[in-house]
Order: C-alpha cells, then sequence, then structure tokens
C-alpha cells in the first residue's frame, strides 16, 4: 500500500522532446537518483493541475506531485510491502 | 473498424505504475476494505478470480492475492492520453469505455492503412511506448462495432484479431453471448431456454418466432446480431443528432459502508450527492425537469421518489428543497438505506430555454453562478451549501469504469 508523506522537495531533471523528467529529488538532506519513471498521470481539479509521476528509485515505488500553477513539488506518497 | 480493448486496465496500469506488482495476482477494490473486486490482473484471472467476485473467494483462489484500492484519476489520465493518441491515427474515434475505443479508419484506410492487421501491431506499440511497457492490449477488426467488438473479445490477450467476411459466420456460429456486446445475462438465459447458445442459432428462428418471446425491439435486434449486423446501440454511435444530445440525464449514488440510521445524515448523503450533480448538469450548460430519488436497504428493500416540472432545474437550491420536503412528507422511514441515488432527468441545454425573468429566480442564479465560478477554479465543494457544514467526510466525485460521464469528464472538465 501507498504510504502517504506530502513533504516538500527539491527537484532536479532534463527536458527530453519537450516534455520534463525528473533524474532525481532531495528529501530530507538525501538525494534519491530516479531509475524509472513508470507512469505519468494529469488530474485536474477545478483550475488546479496536478501531474503525478509515479518513480522507481532502487527497487522502491514513489509518487511525486507536481502542480504547474504553483511550481511545487511533493513527495506525496512510498510504496510499503505490506 | 477498430476496437481496442486494454488488457485488465485497472490493474495492468497499477502493475505499470509498481513493477513490485507485476507477474502477482492483483485485485481492485473501490476502497480497502470492499468486498467486491471490480478487476482483476492478468496473473489473478489465471487462477480463477474474475470481475465481480467476492474478495473472500477471490483471496480462497490466489492466496497470495493483493488488493489495491481503484485509482479512478490514473485511469481517467490514462484513457484521455489513449484517446489523444488514437486521434493522431484518424478522425473519428470514439472512447466506449474507461478501457476501450473504437477507432473507425473507414475514410482513411484505402491511403494510410491498406493492412489493418499491421495498424492492430502499430497501435499496440504505440500503447506501450506511451503508458508503458506492462501495458498490453487486444486490437478487434471487424466490418462494424459489434463484429470489432466481437474480435477484441475472442482473440488471446496482447493479440490482434480480425472478423471479415470469411470467418465471420464460423465465429458467430461458436461464440458464447458473454463476448457479444448488448446481450446480458437476463437475454442470454432466455435464449438458453430455447437451446440457443451462439448469435448465428438465432437465424433459425423467424421473426414472428421471437417476438412473442423478446417483443418487437429486441426480437428484430437479436437478428441483427444473428447476421453480424450492427444493433441499435451500436448505430446510434453514428448519428451525430444522439452524438450532440446524448446526455439525457446526470445521476449519482454510493454506497456507504454502514445502514444509516439518523435521517439528518440521510439528508445530508443526499444534498452532498445533489451538489456534485447540479454541479456537472449547469458545467454542461444544461437544465433538468425530473428530479429522483432512491434509497436501498441491505435487504433489497427500495424506496424511490420521482417528480417532474413544468419549469426546468439547475439551482442547487431547488435540488435541496427537493430532498428536503420528499424526505420528510414521503419516506416513511421504513428501513436503514446503505445505498443511495440522486438523479437530474430530461436535460435540455440552456441555449434552448427561456430563462426565468422572476426576480427572485436571477437572484438565486447570480449566488449560483459565483458558486460555480468558485468551484470551476477551486474545484466542487471549495463552497458548498449551509447543509453540507456538518458532513464531516464528503462524498467526493469519481470517474465510473463505463465512463457514463464522458461528455463531462472529457469535454467540460
Amino acid at each position: 500500500m501507498y504510504q502517504i508523506i506530502h513533504e516538500t522537495i527539491r527537484i532536479a531533471g532534463i527536458f527530453d522532446k519537450l516534455q520534463f523528467k525528473p533524474v532525481w529529488f532531495i528529501w530530507k538532506n538525501k538525494r534519491f537518483i530516479i531509475k524509472k519513471i513508470t507512469l505519468v498521470s494529469k488530474l485536474k481539479e477545478g483550475s488546479i493541475e496536478k501531474i503525478i509521476y509515479s518513480v522507481q528509485v532502487g527497487s522502491d515505488v514513489y509518487r511525486l506531485d507536481y502542480f504547474p500553477q504553483e511550481k511545487e513539488w511533493f513527495l506525496e506518497s512510498i510504496w510499503i510491502d505490506d | 473498424m477498430l476496437l481496442v480493448d486494454i488488457n485488465s486496465y485497472f490493474a495492468t496500469l497499477l502493475q505499470q505504475e509498481n513493477p513490485k506488482l507485476r507477474g502477482k495476482p492483483v485485485v481492485i477494490v473501490k476502497d480497502l476494505g470492499r468486498t467486491c473486486v471490480i478487476a482483476a490482473s492478468k496473473e489473478a484471472k489465471k487462477m480463477g478470480v474474475k470481475t465481480g467476485c467476492n474478495i473472500v473467494r477471490a483471496r480462497q483462489l490466489a492466496p497470495q492475492l493483493i488488493e489495491m484500492k481503484a485509482e479512478f484519476d490514473l485511469y481517467l489520465s490514462a484513457t484521455k492520453k489513449l484517446s489523444s493518441l488514437f486521434l493522431n491515427l484518424a478522425p473519428k474515434v470514439e472512447v466506449y469505455s474507461l478501457d476501450e475505443a473504437f477507432i473507425d479508419v473507414s475514410d482513411c484506410r484505402q491511403n494510410l492503412y491498406p493492412d489493418l492487421k499491421k495498424l492492430g501491431v502499430k497501435i499496440q506499440k504505440l500503447i506501450k511506448n506511451n503508458l508503458g511497457e506492462w501495458v498490453t492490449a487486444n486490437v478487434g477488426i471487424g466490418p462494424n462495432r459489434l463484429l470489432a467488438k466481437m474480435a477484441a473479445e475472442i482473440a488471446p490477450k496482447e493479440s490482434v484479431f480480425e472478423i471479415d467476411q470469411h470467418n465471420r459466420d464460423a465465429i458467430l456460429a461458436t461464440v458464447g453471448f458473454e463476448d457479444v456486446c448488448g446481450i446480458g445475462i437476463r437475454l442470454a438465459s432466455k435464449l438458453a431456454r430455447m437451446n440457443v447458445f451462439h448469435p448465428y442459432q438465432i437465424r433459425f428462428y423467424a421473426l414472428e418466432d421471437l417476438e412473442p418471446f423478446f417483443g418487437p425491439f429486441w426480437s428484430r435486434e437479436l437478428l441483427k446480431i444473428a447476421y453480424g449486423k450492427e444493433p441499435h446501440h451500436f448505430r446510434l454511435l453514428n448519428d451525430p443528432g444522439f452524438l450532440q444530445q446524448k446526455m439525457k440525464s446526470v445521476s449519482r449514488s454510493i454506497t456507504l459502508w454502514d445502514l444509516v440510521h439518523d435521517q439528518d445524515e440521510i439528508r445530508c448523503v443526499l444534498y452532498n450527492l445533489a451538489q456534485e450533480v447540479i454541479y456537472k448538469v449547469r458545467r454542461m450548460g444544461m437544465s433538468g425537469r425530473r428530479i429522483s430519488i432512491s434509497l436501498y436497504g441491505s435487504d433489497h428493500q427500495t424506496w424511490r421518489y420521482a417528480q417532474t416540472f413544468q419549469c426546468f432545474i439547475d439551482h442547487r437550491r431547488q435540488l435541496f428543497d427537493f430532498i428536503e420536503k420528499n424526505l420528510s412528507q414521503h419516506w416513511q422511514q421504513q428501513f436503514a438505506p446503505i445505498k443511495f441515488k440522486i438523479s437530474l432527468k430530461l436535460l435540455k441545454s440552456n441555449k434552448v430555454i427561456t430563462p426565468s425573468l422572476l426576480p427572485c429566480w436571477q437572484k438565486h442564479e447570480a449566488i449560483e453562478t459565483a458558486m460555480d465560478q468558485i468551484t470551476d477554479k477551486y474545484g466542487l465543494f471549495t463552497i458548498r451549501s449551509g447543509r453540507l457544514l456538518d458532513k464531516k467526510k464528503l462524498i467526493q466525485p469519481e470517474v465510473t469504469g463505463f465512463l457514463g460521464d464522458k461528455d463531462y469528464q472529457f469535454n467540460f472538465r
């Protein structure tokens, strides 16, 4: 199951074919290198847009939320094995 | 005509997102703790777990089962991505449900796609490139929607299958009714009582023989299916008038965790659902004339109340007053409901309705418009009726698998 974290993170990435791809992020002073982006989902609530980047770091899976209007990044949740 | 059907969509997409789930039996439930399986992964299906199966039975069939909550926003996002992908291939694309889309290539087939099977393989690759390597799809090809969908249903997983004039009759003579879109369980069991188990067998009956059992409409529809022709529900998709005016009602229902005994809570749940219904209706620029409320108990108890009005309704206040008045007058509290439903029907576009000239209506319209603007900007329930202030946990909007509100989701959201 996914455990909610919802903490702001710093992120670095590249633009590839006009699309932003996160490469690593810093959470709690630790750098997490993204091995793979497994899914990108675009959501909208009212006029507030949100992009969810589901990423693999090592063998762990994280959901990173990006709010384009506020330009804010959050580590939203982490997959925890039951 | 092509029908693209993503294999085990809800589960596959979550397996795509999380590689730890791949190769494992995964089932999707609406919420953790719910008992009805709404989707199963390919692995779970191989172990006998089916959609609609009870979770206890699913756990018996697949002891290593992983239960996941449905992520409808993620599914809708992927469906929108697929829709725009398909629109790059052909101009006529009809998203049929969250995981299925018809692609009509009849106008561009001759010049662009002389080999439809190659196009099918290309679509499968495009899906993998855009959604991920774990996402697989069946592509059914046929001269019409009925046969394209049938082809996708009977094809092995992750394959392209075509029904044409050479294999059509053989397939109609062997396919079961569970793979025929439009024939439900009741109709299939009625046909079984006549020893009809495959569409082709219907051809042995004349229209006059079928009519006493199925009525004039369904008898004709069954004969069309028997000959592999498009039945009414598919042909409607060709009608531009139908496409423009297909939203005839907006409904919202919810099954709660427990029976609700408190009358204020019953009222509150209905207000909550009504606020979503009226926002969707207003967002689409429509109004309705018929309101219906339904309450369902745990033991098949049902209470319904509906009323048709002379004037059109598109204000929250009108819907709330209807709930308030009719619950107090007609609801005899015969049972504690667990499922709630509210609908606004007989919808018409506001473009063809003359707005009321009464000052009180116009005053309320100004308030409703202001509420719409806030909701448009910040989302549903950012501003809500005072009648919902006591409700601690609001019921949020959700997408359904069959995408009944696709007009709203694709064009107005």
